[in-house]
């Protein structure tokens, strides 16, 4: 892209200053993230059915 | 009382789609000779000429193609029942049933579904040998994230698929190709159903028998046997193994002191010892007056001779056999 | 006749190549202070082929990635700390730490997921097809795997069934000339990939995958005649991993010596050694 003259090398380095930027923000977006629940986890192996009698099967329901 | 008619495990099942097909544009079938062929148990039948080739696709003989073609549909927004010609060709497909659709809505943290049904024909009985019938339930009920539904008779065959069609989840109905061309009694309109419900088929006080798909049927035949013998049985059908309703065979358990679990898969680590482990982990287990019992398939590929191949599962007189020495011995 | 790129194409693909580049160089960094765990597959030298592939795709068009996978995840739109957070194993990630790094996600932008079984998207890229065209839509399902995968039974279906329906799929083979560790010019006895496709009826082109404009053109090329419902293309982007892959006993190809583009490659620290870091990091 250099070549054909598309984009320059102040910009080249430019994007990479704005990329180095949101990497960081994602890295600490990340590292500050809570972490993830047993009870979410077995809560989240099948979508909510409206057909289902899972809590039937539980002896939740009668 | 509600009016009945008479159709086979077969029409039911295809009634049940062409339902589904007409009340849901994102219904559509595809499997190998369900087109102009018909299917190879006759199940689709004249479906194609109704709903056209776009609904009822033929494939290629490509089980895990089609299989994911099913997953990418499910995800994007259609609901594909894929049939899979024996139940046995599932092992061909393997990769996308179990590490990709039951994986799938739980891998990305619920951004997406499956709602993708697998109809395939299981169990013995037609002389077709050991790659053509067997029992593999026990299999797929071992994946989280797999319903699995075994119909054992014209209603709930369709009722329980067309509870799969309304399910976000990937379901497995195993139905079994012996039944396929037997009439029942059906309601006009097919009742409402829910996956993990089981049913009552014949109430009883001696002893309990819990069985699956076309061992139910063989089941009610023994309890009529055993019934002019003076012993009471109460059969029960979960339908669906994956999820199981246990509470119900809890209570029949508790209520008649004995239990004899019937299937046609193989006795090792099938899904009957998934029902004798919880029936020994519960409270009935105090209620109990005899040891439980299981009345499965020999540990054996299903043979070719009609002799052996009726050996090897249970039959009716089978299970009068333990059944009559469940309640005689204790 | 595919347009030559604006000045502001120019620059949103320099964009999309440093944030993956970068992204992956962070993720090595994490991984080897052990901030991050599992199995982490880079794609750093691989940029080009997402980047220039999801330039040719539009609002609600898919794809399916790869055990590879995070750079088709930045390069169709997915936001960077959700899918730091999921490499991470948080709750705020993509896929609320369930998934890790071989099984990210953004549905909501059309990626249906990264795929931990070599070969396991390809059959789900073809009913994501079937689904478009059953539901009258002009979207098409962009398909990427690597080289490992065309030895499986899977490749093989998934180019049949979308051959035969002419499914608007446009399957992205990244060469990066390795199935773990048997090169793809011993594995497979055509002079390119792509030859194979002529045996399904579709178009099949290889294109250098180090040069971003090429794969945009190509891939371009392929998204307009599947969107015109003329069915699926194949296309084999030549490329080369430079990390996160196993490094043992390759031999330098063609296509190594170059950069996508984006900086002068830095030497193979692992190159013909394995130390337990990258042991751990690819297997």
């Amino acid at each position: 892209m250099l070549d054909i003259e598309l984009v320059t090398h102040e910009q080249l380095d430019a994007e990479q200053a704005a990329a180095r930027q949101d990497i960081r923000e994602a890295v600490v977006f990340g590292t500050k993230g809570e972490d993830p629940t047993v009870e979410a986890m077995m809560a989240g192996i099948y979508a909510p059915s409206p057909v289902d009698a899972f809590d039937i099967a539980k002896g939740i329901v009668a | 009382m509600t009016a009945t008619r008479t159709m086979t495990y077969a029409e039911a099942i295809r009634e049940a789609m062409f339902q589904a097909m007409t009340a849901d544009p994102r219904v559509f079938l595809m499997g190998e000779d369900v087109g102009i062929y018909g299917g190879a148990f006759g199940v689709t039948n004249d479906l194609y000429e109704k709903l056209g080739t776009d609904r009822i696709r033929d494939t290629t003989i490509s089980e895990l193609g089609i299989m994911g073609a099913g997953v990418g549909a499910a995800l994007t927004g259609m609901r594909p029942i894929v049939e899979i010609q024996f139940s046995d060709f599932l092992c061909q497909a393997m990769d996308q049933v179990v590490n990709q659709a039951a994986k799938l809505h739980f891998m990305v943290g619920g951004q997406a579904s499956v709602p993708l049904v697998i109809r395939a024909p299981g169990g013995s009985g037609t002389g077709a040998a050991a790659q053509h019938s067997q029992s593999l339930e026990a299999w797929f009920a071992h994946v989280p994230g797999l319903k699995v539904v075994m119909p054992s008779d014209a209603t709930d065959a369709a009722s329980l698929l067309l509870a799969a069609l309304e399910d976000p989840n990937p379901v497995l109905i195993l139905e079994h190709k012996l039944l396929y061309k037997q009439s029942f009694e059906v309601p006009e309109v097919f009742p409402k159903a829910l996956l993990g419900q089981g049913r009552i088929v014949r109430e009883g006080t001696d002893l309990t028998i819990v069985a699956t798909s076309i061992e139910v049927q063989r089941a009610s035949e023994a309890a009529e046997l055993l019934a002019a013998d003076g012993i009471s049985a109460e059969v029960i059908d979960p339908r669906t193994i994956k999820p199981l309703d246990l509470p119900l065979i809890l209570a029949s358990v508790s209520k008649t002191g004995r239990v004899l679990l019937v299937q046609e898969a193989v006795k090792f680590n099938g899904f009957m010892s998934e029902v004798a482990a919880g029936i020994a982990e519960s409270p009935a287990f105090g209620d109990l007056q005899a040891p439980i019992r299981r009345l499965c398939g020999l540990d054996t590929p299903i043979p070719y001779s009609p002799q052996l191949e009726r050996a090897s599962v249970p039959q009716v007189a089978d299970i009068v056999r333990e059944a009559t020495a469940l309640v005689k011995e204790w | 006749m595919v347009e030559t790129p604006t000045a502001a194409e120019g620059l949103a693909i320099l964009r999309t190549m440093w944030r993956i580049r970068l992204f992956e160089e962070a993720v090595e960094d994490l991984y080897g202070r052990g901030m991050m765990h599992g199995t982490m597959h880079l794609s750093i030298g691989e940029e080009a082929v997402p980047t220039g592939a999801c330039l040719a795709l539009k609002d609600g068009d898919q794809i399916t990635s790869t055990h590879r996978g995070h750079g088709h995840c930045i390069a169709k739109g997915a936001d960077l700390g959700r899918s730091m957070a999921e490499l991470l194993a948080k709750d705020n990630g993509y896929c609320r730490g369930r998934g890790g790094s071989m099984h990210i996600a953004d549905v909501a932008t059309g990626n249906l997921g990264a795929n931990g079984i070599v070969g396991g998207g390809l059959p789900i890229a073809a009913g994501a097809g079937l689904s478009n065209k059953l539901r009258g839509v002009d979207n098409v399902c962009l398909c990427f795997h690597g080289d490992g995968s065309v030895g499986e039974g899977a490749w093989h279906e998934a180019l049949t069934l979308a051959s035969m329906w002419d499914l608007p799929v446009v399957f992205v083979c990244e060469n990066n000339q390795y199935g773990m560790s048997m090169p793809s010019k011993k594995a497979f006895k055509v002079e390119n990939i792509s030859d194979k496709a002529a045996g399904f009826g579709i178009p099949g082109e290889t294109v250098d995958g180090n040069d971003v404009l090429a794969v945009r053109e190509a891939v371009q090329r392929a998204v307009d005649r599947a969107r015109r419902g003329e069915g699926p293309s194949f296309i084999e982007a030549l490329t080369y991993r430079w990390r996160g892959a196993l490094e043992v006993g390759q031999e330098p190809l063609p296509h190594q010596g170059r950069d996508p583009g984006l900086a002068r490659p830095r030497p193979h620290r692992a190159m013909g050694r394995r130390d337990a870091r990258h042991r751990a990091c690819h297997p």
